[in-house]
This record gives C-alpha cells, sequence and structure tokens, in this order.
C-alpha cells in the first residue's frame, strides 16, 4: 500500500492519470455537476501537481455548495479572504498568527466558523492547509495535504446520492487491503465490491478508519458484504439502513433467517447486530441494551411487518401520481387577462 | 400548444405576451415537457437513493410510469434539479393542477389546485423579487380593490404602483413557503410615497423594503428617531406578524427634497437609511449634508434591476 500522503512525492503523471478517474467517477455520480466541469488555468507558479489537479479535474461554482470547496484560482481566493479580514477586523477580531505570503483559498465554511487557505511558503509541492477561525483569530494548521483535502471532498461529494451508514469495525486491516481507487489522492478510500463503497467523511482522513463512512448502491449489497466479513471481527452501527421495525429481542428474528446469517458484537457487552436473509431478502437487526430493531430494503417493508406479524405499518407509499381535486374555477374574463398583461408590463417596463 | 391543451391555459398565454417577465414560465409543449423528463431521469438514475426509493432498477426509463398519462412541465429550466413542477393534464380540464415528483422522495404530490392562479403567483413573484416586503394585512385594516376577482382573486391594488397578494391554496405538506403572502411595487419610491398616504393607525405595519440601498450611519443625531422625528419624515414602531407592537424598533420614512428615504434603527447608534438603488447618489450629498457618516453600505443584490426598478 502506498504511503497514506506520497502525493507530494508521486509523479506528475501519476497524479494527472488519478484526477482523470476521479473526475470520470464523480461526474458518473453527479452528472448534473459534472457536466458543468470547466477548464481551469491556474498562475504559472502554482504547485504544479496543484495545477494538474485542477486543470485535470475542471471547476464549475457547484463544486462550492456541493463539495465545499473554493474555487482554485489564486487571485479570486485572496480578494475573498481579503474580504473576510475585513469582516473581522469589524467584529474587532484580530489574527492571532501570520498568515502564508502565498496562499489559495481552500474553502469557507458556511456557519461562519472560519476559512481555510493552503500555505505554499518555500514552494511545497503539496501544499499544507491552514484554518482561520472567525471568533478568535485563531490560525492553526488544518490539515497537511492540499490536494487530499480537495479529493476528499469530492468523494465525499461523489456519494450525496448513495445510502451510507455509519458503520465501525473492531480491525480495519481487511478494508485497508481492498483496492483504493486513487491512493494518492484520497488514500482512505476503497472500493469495497462494485455496490460497497468506504468513503472519507471529511477532506482530513488519510487512512480507512472509523472517520470514514460506507456507501452502498441496495441493502441486498451491504447485507452480502458484511455476510462475508471474516469471523472475530467486531461491527456496530449507530441505526441501521432501510426501514426500520421495532421488535420485542432478536429472538423474534433469528429464528427465521436464511442459513448463513451472522451475528456480530460490538464494542459494548449489549450490543450485537444480525444480518442475513429471509426469504432470501435482506434484513438486519440490531439489539442494544433493551431496545431491538429489525430492518429491511424499503420495497419489503411491508413484507417484513406481516412476516413477523407485527401490525401492518402502511405499506410503502406506491409511487402513483397525486391527486389534486380539481376545483371548478370562475369564468376568467377576458379584461382580466389583459389587466395582468398590462400589470407585468407596469412592472417590467 | 397542442389543440387539446387546457382552455384556461391557452386562453392566458394567447394575451401574454412574450416578453422577458414571462419567457421562464412560457409553455412547454408535451413533447418537449417527456425530453427535459428524460434527461432529468438520467440525472436521478445516477444516484442509488433515487434509485431505490422509486423501485427504478433497470433503466431511467421506469421513473414515467410513475407519471400521469398526459403531463407539461410547469415551466423552462435546464437543469429542474431535485423537483420537477409539471400540470397532470390526464382529467379533461379547463385549468390542471400542478404536481411535483421529487428525486428522493415519492409519491408524486400536488402542490396546486389550478394553474392559473400557480403562475400569477410565480410569474409576479418572479418579476418582483427584488421589488417587496413582508406586509401583515391583516392588521392593518385596509382594503385594496380586487383587480382581478376572476382570475387571482387574492390579489388586491393598494395604491398607485402598490400590490399586494397571498399565495394560492397551497397543498404541499413538506414545505412550507417562505413568503405566504408580499407588498410589492413598481419602484422602491411608489412603496414609499404610498406609506405617507396612510393614517398614523394604519402605518406601523409597514415593513422595511427586502432589498434597497442600505447605508448604515453611526451617531445619527437629529435623525435618531428612537428619540424624535427628523424634519420631512412620519415615525412609527413596527407591528409584528402577531399584530404586537415592538418596543425596540423605531422607524421613519419620509421625503428630503425628490428623494424617499426609509430609516431603520433598533437602538444603539446605527441607524440604517434605505433608499432606492439609482437615487443613490443623491441619498449620498444628504447624509453629508446632515452630517451623517456613513459606517457601512449594503449594496442591493445583483440583479436589482432585472425586470424594473
Amino acid at each position: 500500500m502506498s504511503d497514506p500522503l506520497a502525493i507530494g512525492t508521486a509523479s506528475v503523471s501519476a497524479v494527472r492519470a488519478e484526477t482523470a478517474r476521479l473526475r470520470e467517477f464523480f461526474a458518473q455520480q453527479r452528472p448534473a455537476i459534472g457536466r458543468e466541469l470547466g477548464p481551469v488555468t491556474l498562475e504559472p507558479e502554482a504547485p504544479e501537481r496543484v495545477r494538474v489537479f485542477w486543470e485535470t479535474f475542471g471547476w464549475t461554482d457547484d463544486l462550492e455548495k456541493h463539495a465545499a470547496l473554493s474555487h482554485p484560482d489564486m487571485a479570486s481566493g485572496r480578494a475573498k479572504v481579503q474580504e473576510l479580514l475585513a469582516e473581522m477586523r469589524e467584529d474587532e477580531v484580530e489574527l492571532q498568527g501570520e498568515l502564508p505570503q502565498r496562499y489559495r483559498l481552500v474553502n469557507v465554511d458556511r456557519d461562519g466558523i472560519g476559512f481555510a487557505v493552503t500555505n505554499e511558503d518555500g514552494d511545497p509541492t503539496d501544499p499544507p492547509v491552514v484554518a482561520v477561525i472567525s471568533d478568535t483569530g485563531a490560525v492553526v494548521q488544518e490539515h497537511s495535504s492540499y490536494l487530499n483535502y480537495c479529493a476528499n471532498q469530492v468523494v465525499f461529494a461523489s456519494f450525496a446520492g448513495w445510502p451510507t451508514l455509519s458503520v465501525t469495525l473492531s480491525s480495519y486491516e481487511l478494508l485497508a487491503a481492498a483496492e483504493a481507487p486513487w491512493p494518492l489522492l484520497s488514500p482512505a478510500t476503497r472500493r469495497l465490491t462494485p455496490d460497497v463503497w468506504l468513503f472519507p467523511r471529511s477532506g482530513l482522513v488519510v487512512a480507512p478508519g472509523r472517520q470514514c463512512g460506507v456507501a452502498f448502491t441496495r441493502l441486498e449489497a451491504l447485507t452480502r458484504w458484511l455476510m462475508e466479513l471474516p469471523e472475530g471481527l467486531g461491527v456496530s452501527v449507530p441505526w441501521l439502513p432501510g426501514k426500520t421495525l421495532g421488535v420485542d429481542s432478536l429472538a423474534e428474528v433469528e429464528p427465521l433467517l436464511d442459513p448463513g446469517a451472522r451475528s456480530f458484537l460490538g464494542p459494548q457487552s449489549d450490543e450485537r447486530l444480525v444480518v442475513g436473509t429471509i426469504e432470501g431478502r435482506p434484513v438486519m437487526a440490531r439489539q442494544h441494551g433493551e431496545r431491538c430493531q429489525v430492518s429491511t430494503a424499503l420495497r419489503h417493508s411491508a413484507w417484513l411487518a406481516a412476516r413477523l406479524a407485527k401490525k401492518p405499518e402502511p405499506a410503502a407509499a406506491p409511487p402513483t401520481p397525486a391527486t389534486a381535486t380539481h376545483t371548478p374555477r370562475p369564468l376568467i374574463r377576458d379584461e382580466e387577462l389583459v389587466a395582468l398583461d398590462d400589470l407585468l408590463a407596469e412592472l417590467c417596463p | 400548444m397542442e389543440p387539446d391543451a387546457p382552455a384556461a391555459m391557452r386562453r392566458l398565454w394567447s394575451v401574454l405576451g412574450d416578453s422577458h417577465a414571462t419567457a421562464k414560465y412560457r409553455p412547454v409543449r408535451r413533447e418537449e415537457s417527456r425530453e427535459t423528463f428524460a434527461r432529468v431521469f438520467a440525472d436521478w438514475f445516477a444516484e442509488p437513493i433515487s434509485r431505490n426509493v422509486w423501485s427504478v432498477d433497470d433503466s431511467p426509463e421506469a421513473y414515467f410510469t410513475a407519471l400521469p398519462a398526459r403531463y407539461r412541465l410547469a415551466f423552462r429550466s435546464s437543469n429542474p434539479g431535485d423537483e420537477i413542477e409539471f400540470m397532470d393534464e390526464t382529467e379533461d380540464v379547463d385549468d390542471p393542477p400542478v404536481l411535483v415528483m421529487r428525486k428522493a422522495e415519492p409519491p408524486i404530490i400536488a402542490e396546486a389546485r389550478s394553474y392559473v392562479e400557480w403562475l400569477v403567483w410565480r410569474l409576479l413573484s418572479e418579476v418582483s423579487w427584488s421589488r417587496y416586503t413582508k406586509y401583515y394585512k391583516q392588521h392593518s385594516g385596509i382594503q385594496g380593490e380586487r383587480i382581478l376577482p376572476s382570475l387571482y382573486p387574492q390579489l388586491e391594488r393598494l395604491g398607485d404602483g402598490v400590490y399586494w397578494m397571498r399565495i394560492y391554496d397551497y397543498l404541499r405538506t413538506d414545505a412550507i413557503p417562505v413568503d405566504q403572502s408580499m407588498l410589492f411595487y413598481r419602484t422602491l419610491e411608489d412603496y414609499f410615497r404610498w406609506l405617507l398616504t396612510l393614517s398614523g393607525e394604519h402605518l406601523p405595519v409597514a415593513q422595511a423594503p427586502k432589498r434597497a440601498m442600505k447605508f448604515v450611519v453611526s451617531s445619527p443625531g437629529a435623525w435618531d428617531v428612537t428619540r424624535g422625528v427628523p424634519d420631512g419624515f412620519r415615525r412609527f414602531r413596527l407591528v409584528d406578524g402577531s399584530g404586537t407592537l415592538n418596543n425596540y424598533n423605531w422607524r421613519a420614512v419620509g421625503r428630503i427634497g425628490d428623494v424617499y428615504l426609509w430609516l431603520d434603527t433598533w437602538g444603539g447608534d446605527e441607524l440604517t437609511v434605505y433608499v432606492d438603488p439609482r437615487r443613490q447618489a443623491e441619498a449620498r450629498e444628504i447624509l453629508r449634508a446632515h452630517n451623517l457618516r456613513i459606517e457601512r453600505v449594503e449594496r442591493p443584490p445583483a440583479g436589482y434591476g432585472e425586470y424594473g426598478w
């Protein structure tokens, strides 16, 4: 496996190739944004790998909203930073440290907590990231790699349309050995199966671990992957994915499971996760203290309620058209149509 | 439009001109609507959550089974995004309902019983987005003139170039519109001029314009409206949405020369002066003449004058 953050020493061609694959993946997952990615030209003195990353990935302002990244152009970012610093001065907050001489804006926190810039003093190949806290003026080291930060944000945004789950494992060795699609740019990301991925939940994650989430296309894919995990591995989830039902205990569910179901202990002695199928349909169940729930895919929820002899919940609403009662309206007078047209003309001369 | 398009829709659009004001809402033919839906569904299909909740497994075409037999996109958009508004024209009615299909949340839900009312609200909201304010008409006792009683009875003309309207019967339960009624005006000066005609009893329901050129001044001196009334102004306190008089927010509206101004303060040392962006040069001169120092300028958003001033 590559060193978690080897991007600064990797060849430029390797960075370009990974970035091209990242762009392709992002555009597949978020086609409406991917179509808008346009060319970027950074200043000639930008770190070469930074320039290659953005010139290969491209830019659209949608990335500000969806990936919480700022335009990589140094000049526009510096102008924005000057505005933010002026706002801090208006609020009588002074910077508690020096900003780098050479920097580019990384992102601006939407809630006004602060902003982050690169530190490009000393010509780093992959600059570190420095954060400024708006309320205190503190200047703190945020992350060691700008490119890892950007790539992680893009990976995170790629999975916005996937169901995701927090999964805590007792060991991440197995996951670390899985395919790493972008080992230089986002070494925390793993393709566990074509339909199950481990992804960094923030820009700061450098390796598979608890700061990662699991994204999956369908519940069946997730349960199949969980059922194939090695014996002895501890698995914990804070909630169940899919449609959940309350049950008294796991004993209500386990006798119904098809052969091959798995049971995982969590870090706490009163936590247990059961994963399997009933009549071939995916089921997960979780006991935590006295609380016990079972879940399946939305489309199977009515079936599961019946199978568990639970009071049937309202069936998952079929995607049928809504009906809005048509109310006959008074006959529209011609002169009012003209009056509306006149009003629009009055407002928009 | 097709010959069998709903009659009220055809009548309305045969009168409305093809202008910048109406461009976004010009009717889309059914065939073109289907092409747009196909593009949107292809995007939605890329996202597993959307595929799962709509039970679309193999092809984006399967989303179409959720749509009524005859439908029409409610307005033009190159990227409708996470939800699409459309008319259900399956029933042979003059004025079809407006429905909404959401990317990750079935089923399709109803938004409005009447396309005509939906359209009037949308058109007037769109063109007056920079020229409106909240206005608690229920507390004002002011009754305007209904100028479109058969077309949009919730619209009233309050004065020259000043209008109020309430939203149509909004059927969605998954979202609450930010603005359910609005007072809008031809120009900011029309609004201020109208306010100066109101009685002292009616004036307090007036709200500051949502968008304007704003100058924040410190040490307002003779313009400190918490203490008195500058020459040429009428002073009042805010009445909020519950009809309660606010003890902290003081306002004044008035005219100096031919420039109308709105003054607003929550006490302290700051006063915000609202003015029509076209009159900002004169307003700066007035502030200078009154020894008022501008601490901060809040400019109207880009595109303020897109539809008119």
